[in-house]
């Protein structure tokens, strides 16, 4: 299941301290899924025994953060038998690589955000993804067809 | 804890299909409610028996599996429950069983045999 | 190279810094392992060297009675023309998979019975993509995403979701059928007759059984529409191949409709090509009958007690076919020639040790759709299934 915000900020202090450099606990919250802030950047659950067991179970659900890559992504290798719906789908392979992926060869760029190597999905270059940096959007293509949900996002 | 499933025999309906995986294993893919309702979980054994013929298989669960059965990969272990007439598809009585799946060596002895 | 890992034949595999780049897990195990668990030159039971193997396996098709050739359906298109003259100088019969597998609708396309297509024509032209039968993400993983779906093709250019209506047809929502999302539809058959019959009705403007009047609708949009029919369709059918065929053909009245067989082993359609090319028939051949006929097909010579020998090819029946028939290889001698180490070589007569076709040694094959490819190996085996079988008609 993808992790919400919301699960996230019921579990922070909720006090809205403003020590992480947030304005609201929410806000911390949702730039803690984002990965643009840490968990060890809210002081109080650290400093205060109270918050002990809450912060237990943050570091348990944000887990899967630490094997997503920059754009949240996460693909599980197990479930992959390397169709590659995903990379011949993806809009931005499409693009830039026409002659390959864009018509159902392994990709023919140098730098494609996914290839198949070994019979399993790998990623090679994140940077490419319609998911990554300022203007960043949600596109989910890949995730959409794969078959298996080999394929998922931390936000959903 | 005493398993009442451990006593019951089920009526299943079984599609043979290519898998990408495990396809050395004796291994049925069964529809999740399906094993809900027969009382079977993952990785327990169950013996599938149609006809004179039954092979012990390690269960899993498969959301892509049939309604009210399972799917058995495409292997050794699927041919020798099937027949020309029911290449695809069959219906077989699956149950809980102690021990482990059976081994791929073990129905070459039963051809063997026929000697 | 070209993965020989079922009948797709993707060509566009990379072997960079021992890695295997774009094949599908399935090919990627066919291509990684080919040195693993390799079969040995045994004559009842003792490793012998080559010469012997060959020497054992032509004494003892010499004094078969009754030799049937079986298998070949994963050796390239040289070494099958050399098994057909094995199995007509011995007078014997010639079968493949494909008897019991899709040869009937190959058989329909080579006697131009129904109208078929190339993949990459599917690529370029096709609209409604019909998957009848078949669960292609695990037969055959790349067909969706190299050849039909999910490309973009000269006049298809817009992507899957526009230009492209997909059906899925399948006792079972399978991966395949989950991806049936937009512009699509899964259609759960119970009765592949009653299907055919819906489809005729729908396109005739008549109320159908199963609900595909939006599906004929479609079809009646485009210029080009394909069904890839898989094991599904064929057992579905029990038997009435006609009642498809003419269904194929009063469809292509309304909108073209064409039929391309979903996947099988790597060279069936081969098989079937070269079978034909030479005898007019496509498989299950008798060469003292000079005719094909169900009864000649290897499941049933075994079953009827009709061989007493086979020179099997790259198959391994003990473990493929069902035991009412496996049980039966061990009333006949059998010559196995194959790569690996398979139970119908380990238990075989004579074994031979050889190559694997489009890794070790190269050739020709036939896609599933028709266009012939010539093999890429990376390795140069001496020992091939071509020089085997040469060595063995040279012996007769």
């Amino acid at each position: 299941m993808p992790l919400t915000p919301m699960e996230i900020y019921k579990l922070l202090p909720k006090t809205n301290c403003k020590k992480c450099g947030e304005q609201t606990c929410m806000s911390f919250a949702f730039k803690l899924l984002n990965r643009e802030k840490k968990l060890e950047d809210c002081k109080p659950l650290f400093e205060e025994k109270k918050y002990e067991v809450q912060l237990k179970k943050l570091r348990e659900i944000l887990k899967p953060l630490e094997k997503a890559t920059e754009t949240g992504l996460i693909v599980k290798s197990e479930l992959c038998n390397g169709c590659g719906n995903c990379i011949v789908a993806c809009p931005v392979h499409v693009e830039k690589d026409p002659h390959g992926a864009g018509i159902g060869r392994g990709p023919r760029i140098r730098d494609p955000i996914y290839r198949i190597e070994n019979g399993k999905l790998v990623i090679v270059n994140m940077h490419l993804c319609r998911r990554y940096g300022k203007n960043r959007i949600l596109c989910v293509v890949c995730r959409e067809n794969c078959p298996t949900d080999a394929i998922s996002f931390l936000e959903g | 804890m005493m398993r009442i499933a451990k006593f019951l025999k089920f009526e299943a309906f079984f599609v043979v299909a290519r898998y990408s995986w495990e396809q050395e294993k004796a291994v049925v893919y069964l529809n999740p409610e399906f094993a809900k309702k027969a009382g079977i979980k993952s990785d327990d054994v169950v013996l599938i028996t149609k006809g004179e013929r039954s092979l012990k298989f390690r269960a899993k669960l498969l959301e892509t599996a049939p309604e009210n059965g399972g799917l058995i990969p495409n292997s050794i272990f699927a041919n020798y429950l099937l027949d020309f007439q029911n290449f695809k598809k069959f219906n077989a009585y699956v149950e809980i069983v102690e021990g482990e799946e059976s081994k791929a060596e073990e129905v070459i002895r039963r051809i063997t045999e026929k000697k | 190279m070209i993965c020989t890992g079922c009948s797709c034949l993707c060509e566009d595999i990379e072997i960079q810094d021992s890695k295997i780049l774009n094949a599908c897990e399935k090919g990627y195990k066919h291509i990684s392992r080919f040195k693993e668990s390799k079969a040995k030159n045994r004559v009842y039971g003792k490793e012998v060297d080559l010469d012997k193997a060959i020497e054992s396996a032509v004494e003892i098709l010499k004094s078969a009675k009754s030799p049937a050739i079986y298998g070949l359906d994963t050796t390239t298109v040289e070494a099958q023309r050399i098994a057909v003259k094995i199995a007509e100088k011995l007078n014997g019969y010639i079968d493949d998979n494909s008897s019991f597998c899709l040869g009937e609708f190959v058989e329909a396309i080579l006697r131009k019975k129904i109208p078929s297509a190339t993949l990459d024509e599917v690529r370029d032209y096709a609209y409604v993509l019909v998957y009848w039968g078949t669960n292609p993400y695990h037969s055959i993983p790349r067909h969706m995403s190299k050849f039909t779906y999910y490309p973009r093709g000269k006049k298809r250019n817009r992507g899957y979701d526009e230009d492209r209506f997909l059906v899925v047809i399948d006792v079972r929502r399978s991966e395949t059928a989950k991806l049936a999302k937009k512009n699509a539809k899964f259609i759960k058959v119970e009765d592949d007759l009653e299907l055919v019959d819906s489809f005729e009705r729908a396109l005739e403007g008549k109320a159908p059984k199963y609900d595909v009047a939006e599906i004929a609708r479609e079809m009646k949009k485009a210029d080009f529409n394909a069904i890839f029919g898989g094991l599904g369709l064929k057992y579905g059918l029990r038997g009435n191949y006609e009642k498809f065929f003419s269904f194929l053909n009063k469809a292509n009245k309304f909108a073209p409709l064409y039929f391309i067989p979903a996947g099988f082993h790597s060279n069936m359609r081969g098989f079937n090509e070269t079978l034909f090319e030479e005898v007019g028939e496509v498989n299950k051949f008798s060469f003292i009958e000079k005719r094909s006929d169900p009864n000649f097909s290897f499941p049933e010579l075994l079953k009827n007690k009709k061989i007493d020998v086979a020179l099997i090819v790259g198959t391994d029946p003990m473990s493929s076919l069902p035991f009412d028939v496996s049980e039966k290889l061990y009333e006949i001698k059998k010559v196995v020639l194959d790569p690996r180490e398979t139970f119908t070589a380990k238990n075989a007569e004579v074994s031979i040790s050889s190559a694997f076709s489009g890794i070790e040694c190269g050739g020709e094959m036939v896609r599933s759709d028709g266009v012939r490819v010539k093999l890429e190996p990376i390795e140069k085996a001496e020992i091939d299934d071509v020089y085997i079988l040469r060595r063995i008609l040279e012996g007769l």
